[in-house]
């Protein structure tokens, strides 16, 4: 079964950009081209932090912990506040069921 | 010797002849407007006739094999016995109307379809497009958002007129290229736009499928030089109704601006990525808005004021 973000708990998934999709950076925000589907996708700059931390090496909690520091919402020293990682879970979720980033079990899933 | 009378005199047959062959328009036409080369072919008269009152000064001697080619037949259903029109777009049925008034929208609705499926060389996105001081502003939004009324006011306000339908991006020079057909105006707008000084009323009503009562305005009869030339994209705009409310404009991020312009073009998918790589190249060098339209005076004056800033930032550079 295809992992997805509600099937797995955050430690063993490592969210992992497809190498075909195109970023372009407009500001702080992108802009998405999937050759494979012609689609278009937009990204704010949450959407962009966390896109850009799918590279197979962090789990959700660590993409939610970067990006609260990032963006001044909680510092590396404090507990990612849920909302962040509720955010990166949906994020995440939406990512994959776009065909934008593969869900892949890390080791001890 | 006899003198043969005739009933009339031979010079007046002649004489006779060339008036009729005066008053009798040709059933063929070809044009050049911006990029686009089209032949117009009909059988029903006056229908070349209205075309070029409003195209006059794009005709040229002879078609093009490459150039769209739209045919206006009239035909008698057999089973009903009532006339109908056919406007046949390069050998395929387009339209078919019952009413001589409808014909002329759907002469130029036809040409705008072969232009979206087979104009080559451009981006196409579905938007009005003005120019002022070297600089365009499109206007992007599906049917009925207010693109030709907004560009209509602008012309009024002497800006130069580019499209009313499509904003033609060159892949190579990243500049929007005019297609100056004459502006279609819907009944709605027609009162407004009177006042604002345009010769609306001029020009006959024709009815057209979903848009109802519509009224062409040439630009060339708003002022000899009021079609602009190729230029820059300074403003991307997305308009939208807001019909009696003060209008407002607030600023869009160009990663957005992008993503829908991309659903705004008719051709993307024969650019793909280099589509995706031009709104890129043309976002980072504009100034994005949505504008959620009101009164139409006080419209124009934001949108000036996004011109006035946008050249003032560039000026800064």
């Amino acid at each position: 079964m295809t992992p997805t973000v509600s099937t797995m708990s955050d430690a063993h998934l490592l969210p992992r950009r497809r190498g075909y999709v195109r970023r372009y950076v407009l500001d702080d925000e992108a802009v998405l081209y999937d050759p494979v589907q012609d689609a278009v996708h937009y990204l704010n700059a949450t959407a962009r932090a966390i896109w850009e931390r799918c590279d197979g090496r962090h789990d959700l909690e660590g993409i939610a912990a970067e990006v609260a520091e990032v963006f001044g919402i909680a510092s590396s020293a404090e507990r990612t506040p849920t909302r962040v990682r509720e955010d990166v879970r949906r994020a995440t979720a939406e990512l994959a069921g776009n065909g934008l980033i593969d869900l892949v079990e890390g080791a001890g899933a | 010797m006899t003198q043969l009378t005739l009933p009339l005199p031979l010079s007046s047959h002649a004489e006779g002849r060339a008036v009729r062959a005066a008053r009798s328009e040709p059933a063929l036409r070809h044009y050049q407007i911006g990029p686009v080369r089209v032949t117009i072919s009909s059988g029903v008269p006056g229908v070349i006739r209205s075309y070029h009152d409003l195209y006059r000064r794009y005709e040229v001697p002879t078609g093009r094999t490459d150039g769209y080619l739209i045919e206006v037949t009239p035909r008698r259903s057999r089973r009903t016995g009532l006339r109908h029109y056919h406007i046949v777009a390069n050998g395929e049925e387009a339209f078919t109307v019952r009413r001589r008034t409808r014909i002329l929208p759907h002469v130029e609705a036809a040409v705008n379809l072969l232009i979206a499926r087979y104009l080559p060389g451009y981006l196409q996105i579905h938007a009005s497009v003005m120019s002022r001081d070297g600089l365009a502003a499109v206007f992007p939004g599906r049917p009925t958002v207010g693109k030709t009324t907004l560009a209509a006011a602008l012309l009024a306000r002497g800006w130069k007129y580019l499209s009313d339908e499509f904003a033609l991006i060159d892949p190579v020079t990243r500049r929007v290229v005019p297609y100056p057909k004459a502006l279609s105006v819907k009944s709605g707008s027609f009162d407004m736009l009177a006042r604002l000084g345009l010769p609306i009323f001029e020009s006959p009503m024709h009815r057209r499928r979903l848009k109802g009562w519509v009224r062409p305005l040439d630009p060339y009869r708003v002022r000899p030089d009021a079609v602009g030339r190729p230029c820059r994209v300074g403003l991307i705009i997305f308009p939208e109704h807001g019909a009696g409310d003060a209008p407002a404009i607030e600023p869009l991020s160009r990663a957005e601006a992008v993503f829908e312009l991309a659903h705004s073009c008719f051709n993307f998918f024969k650019f793909r990525r280099r589509g995706v790589e031009l709104l890129v190249d043309v976002a980072r060098r504009a100034s994005c808005h949505r504008l959620r339209t009101g009164d139409l005076v006080r419209s124009c004056e934001r949108v000036e004021a996004c011109l006035a800033e946008s050249l003032r930032g560039e000026a800064s550079r």
